[in-house]
């Protein structure tokens, strides 16, 4: 029967001094730090974050600005010189006579001074905050061009219509980046209430949900998207398409977490601690969201962090294909669209900017669930 | 090989053994010494956390990381191999595969630890003799088949294609103690080997080490934390307490007129010699 | 001793547990039962401790659950004094009405691990029992807390501290600090001690005697381990398969078995004495015992 507390196997003798006083959290948070890929993913996800926040501060020109005369734009790399400080030399078009093809070269007589904090076009922050200033674009004394028109700069080039990629990275990470944690909120609620209801209850309630969560799983996702992005009229304004979008990566989203949370409630429900709570008189209520669901809270943040990736591409592919969001709203998927055709993509390479964003973004959200993951248990040995 | 007969199998010297964990360097056991005479029963006894199967996971080099054995030899004197530092054996030696399993078995406290659930008994216990020894597949079955009976397992023909789960607690401590003996070890390490089963499975299986290690004739080293399995197993016994050996001697002596204080504190709190005094 | 007691505590009376065997698959058909419990009585003094042994899966753990009704019993009475005078059948009482009851008769669980949830700090788990019968509140239930932690050997500052900062022995007595704390009269420890060491195993022992003789508790004490049973119960159940085959004062029990599956258990007990030879030869006995009762 009972077996002394004989460490199993050979686990690492606890040290002595194990502060006693640690909340969960705090262990949690210990372990964290020590998994340097996720402190590092957590870094960057929280600088692209703070990017969406900001964008129309840190992106250096508003999200429909554009100038048409620098179509297909390259990137312009800034450059520090004594003289002339942080900047980039104008671009000059050139088209060959006999094949009419466009390009670019480089005018170094003509310098265009970059700087932080430069003022630029007039926004409003959050559609309140009334400014100018951006975080980084092409000095106001910057001499203006022949037609008139202020100096352009284009940090990561321009697409077709003279747009400056760069600022538009920047405003499309807004929706890219909130699609995953709007999705993620609704798909937590599904999940919770749905998951918690098949597990505490159990018996025909359970079979029955667990039977929908298989048929849910079944369904094909593509052709199931093409049939919701058929459904979604044309002239909804953006933000209703925006919210209906993530309804529907929610919808088809929910049943992993769904299982979880049964899973571990149907686990956890059967620890001593639960039964002690029932003993002593606790009711459904307190024994569920005292006892049972803080045991597991750890584990949803865990599945929600590795969820979130699949929102983005998502919502990514949706609009992409041309099903999800549309034009005039940016997004890294909206973007994506540009990119349809191979000559595009091998004459404009820097069109592809949306995808080194969208790996990058993946990637981290996959380590920092990793790190959370082997975080989460502050019990288990490594 | 021929040893002088007072020579005892098993020698262990200053044995160290250390976890090197995050927050510090934590010492399990600290220069243990030890030796095992040919056929006699050693009892290593202690509370948990007393370092006493970390000594015998390092027997057979099986600490690991982040532990490491830090210092000392650990020297088997075997018939077939001559003499052995196991403590100083390469990883990959094959002298040390043939220790392990071969001239050295260890049996669990939780019998799954030595089998795998996907594999019926039979071809688990085929497979250390396979190993070990050069016989054929259809010799290996009869060895097997005869070592199930020989630990008391009904059907052993039966319960040759049975996978660990379809068996009860005790018959697959039955099971894993024929795959141990098998080839014949001469010396068997048992950590714990009943705690997990109740008195009357328990009864049988220390009855069924006794009659096979008067028939193979090899030694044991017996993990345990009950006196009482000491009392009735062991020729000697040694009391570890946070990784040292604070008493060692026979059996009789150190049961019956314990010298140091540990042992008597560990002796006063059984609970039948309790029931005497009050 | 106490040679005839009146009115008993708890009056158990044919208690029964089925639990049906299905077949695998989507229909679940019943095929047969499995009789963990079946047809047990026994009456429980009040002060007294009735041990409870037996071998894994003959049915004492789910006999003491089925008491407590964590587990439904299939039939039975459980008669139960309330301090108050009234008589209770805590086997058929509704959820609603066994609420207040709870307060009288607690369990102490075996896992020192998994009895106390991890996410919470000793005095929130101590004190859970005044807060969900709202026995108590804020400084004086932080008090109360205080105290019955000094009654059971920790420090009043261990409070703020996790489960998993604390040893097993410790953890236990935490536990017991729990079970206490409403003041019960009747207290069941399900194999309390059987996961411990055996140095902390007597401490907690001589915990449980010493809080007995103070709040006059009464125990039903479950264990597989027939020596911790004979240092700490006056009375001794044996149970096999189910039945209680053997009730009788610890003395005669270990001095006079009167069943046959009592006299095997008995020597199979390895002793700590090596002039006292134990019986290696439990295996073909049992076998005889069930061939004679069938």
């Amino acid at each position: 029967m009972a077996a002394p507390a004989e460490p199993p196997a050979l686990a690492a003798p606890v040290p002595a001094s194990e502060p006693g006083s640690l909340s969960q959290w705090a262990l949690i948070g210990r372990r964290f730090r020590h998994h340097r890929l996720a402190v590092a993913s957590l870094f960057l996800l929280a600088v692209l974050y703070v990017l969406a926040l900001g964008a129309e501060f840190f992106a250096p020109y508003s999200r429909d600005w554009r100038d048409l005369s620098h179509a297909y734009c390259p990137p312009q790399l800034p450059r520090y010189s004594w003289a002339h400080g942080l900047h980039v030399t104008a671009l000059r078009v050139r088209i060959d006579p006999l094949t009419f093809k466009k390009s670019y070269v480089e005018d170094p007589a003509d310098v265009i001074p970059l700087g932080f904090f430069v003022r630029g076009e007039p926004y409003r922050l959050w559609g309140w905050i009334p400014l100018e200033r951006h975080f980084f674009g092409v000095k106001l004394e910057a001499p203006r061009r022949a037609d008139g028109a202020r100096p352009t700069f284009y940090f990561l080039g321009a697409d077709e219509y003279g747009h400056d990629i760069f600022s538009r990275l920047i405003h499309g990470s807004r929706i890219s980046l909130s699609v995953g944690l709007v999705a993620i909120a609704v798909t937590f609620m599904l999940g919770v209430t749905i998951g918690g209801i098949s597990g505490y209850f159990g018996g025909a309630v359970d079979t029955l949900i667990q039977r929908v969560i298989e048929v849910v799983n079944a369904f094909p996702q593509i052709p199931l998207w093409l049939a919701f992005g058929a459904i979604l009229p044309a002239e909804w304004p953006p933000l209703s398409t925006y919210f209906a979008i993530t309804l529907v990566l929610s919808l088809l989203g929910w049943t992993g977490l769904a299982r979880v949370v049964r899973g571990k409630i149907l686990s956890l429900r059967e620890e001593d601690y639960a039964t002690a709570a029932r003993l002593l008189g606790a009711s459904h209520t307190r024994i569920l969201f005292r006892h049972l669901l803080p045991g597991f809270t750890s584990h949803i943040i865990v599945v929600l962090t590795m969820s979130v990736p699949a929102m983005i591409l998502g919502e990514t592919s949706l609009s992409f294909l041309g099903l999800g969001l549309r034009a005039p709203i940016v997004s890294w998927g909206v973007m994506l669209q540009d990119c349809l055709s191979i000559q595009t993509v091998a004459n404009y390479p820097w069109l592809l900017m949306p995808v080194v964003l969208i790996v990058l973004t993946v990637l981290s959200f996959n380590f920092l669930g990793d790190g959370l993951r082997d975080a989460a248990d502050p019990y288990a040995t490594k | 090989m021929n040893f002088p007969p007072e020579a005892p199998l098993l020698d262990v010297r200053n044995l160290r053994v250390s976890f090197f964990t995050p927050d510090g360097v934590v010492g399990a056991v600290q220069n243990v010494s030890f030796s095992i005479a040919r056929g006699r029963t050693l009892a290593l006894v202690g509370e948990s956390g007393s370092g006493k199967s970390v000594t015998a996971y390092s027997l057979l080099r099986l600490v690991q990381p982040p532990g490491r054995i830090v210092d000392g030899r650990i020297v088997l004197r075997s018939q077939r191999a001559g003499e052995i530092d196991i403590s100083h054996l390469d990883e990959k030696s094959g002298l040390l595969f043939r220790v392990r399993g071969g001239l050295v078995s260890m049996i669990f406290q939780e019998p799954m630890t030595a089998l795998s659930p996907v594999h019926t008994i039979g071809s688990q216990i085929d497979e250390a003799i396979l190993v070990h020894q050069d016989v054929s597949p259809a010799a290996a079955r009869r060895l097997t088949l005869e070592m199930l009976h020989k630990v008391g397992i009904a059907n052993a023909a039966q319960r040759y294609a049975q996978y660990p789960h379809e068996l009860s607690g005790g018959m697959r401590q039955r099971a894993v103690i024929a795959m141990a003996l098998v080839c014949r070890p001469e010396l068997l390490i048992a950590d714990e080997p009943t705690t997990a089963l109740d008195v009357t499975i328990q009864a049988q299986i220390l009855g069924l080490i006794k009659t096979l290690q008067r028939e193979i004739g090899c030694s044991v080293l017996l993990i345990t934390h009950d006196f009482g399995v000491v009392a009735q197993m062991a020729d000697d016994v040694a009391v570890m307490r946070q990784g040292e050996i604070v008493e060692r001697g026979s059996v009789r002596a150190v049961l019956k007129n314990p010298q140091h204080a540990y042992t008597r504190t560990l002796l006063d709190a059984l609970p039948s010699r309790r029931a005497r005094v009050m | 001793m106490k040679p005839d007691t009146p009115s008993p505590l708890l009056s158990v009376r044919g208690l029964t547990k089925h639990f049906p065997v299905l077949t695998p698959g989507f229909r679940r058909r019943q095929t047969g039962v499995i009789k963990a419990v079946d047809d047990v009585s026994f009456d429980l003094a009040p002060g007294e401790s009735l041990g409870l042994v037996g071998e894994s899966g003959c049915g004492k753990t789910t006999t003491a659950r089925c008491l407590l009704r964590a587990i439904e019993p299939t039939a039975g009475v459980t008669l139960f004094r309330l301090p108050d005078g009234r008589t209770v059948d805590l086997a058929r009482l509704s959820d609603r009405e066994l609420k207040p009851v709870r307060q009288h008769a607690q369990m102490v669980f075996q896992d020192p691990f998994s009895s106390l949830n991890p996410r919470m700090t000793v005095r929130d788990i101590v004190g859970e029992p005044l807060v969900i019968h709202r026995l108590a509140q804020g400084a004086d239930l932080d008090d109360r807390v205080s105290a019955m932690l000094a009654r059971v050997g920790l420090r009043p500052e261990h409070r703020s501290r996790y489960p998993h900062a604390f040893s097993g022995g410790q953890r236990q007595r935490i536990g017991i600090a729990r079970a206490l704390i409403m003041r019960p009269s009747l207290i069941v420890c399900d194999e309390a001690t059987s996961a411990l060491d055996v140095s902390v195993q007597a401490q907690v022992l001589d915990l449980l005697k010493e809080l007995q003789r103070d709040f006059g508790l009464t125990y039903l004490f479950v264990a597989h381990n027939l020596d911790v049973v004979r240092n700490f119960c006056d009375r001794v159940a044996v149970m096999r398969k189910g039945r209680i085959v053997e009730l009788a004062a610890t003395r005669d029990i270990f001095t006079a078995p009167q069943h046959p599956y009592t006299r095997i258990l008995l020597s199979a007990v390895p002793s700590p004495d090596p002039d006292v030879k134990m019986n290696f030869n439990v295996g073909e006995e049992l076998a005889k015992l069930d061939a004679l009762t069938g």
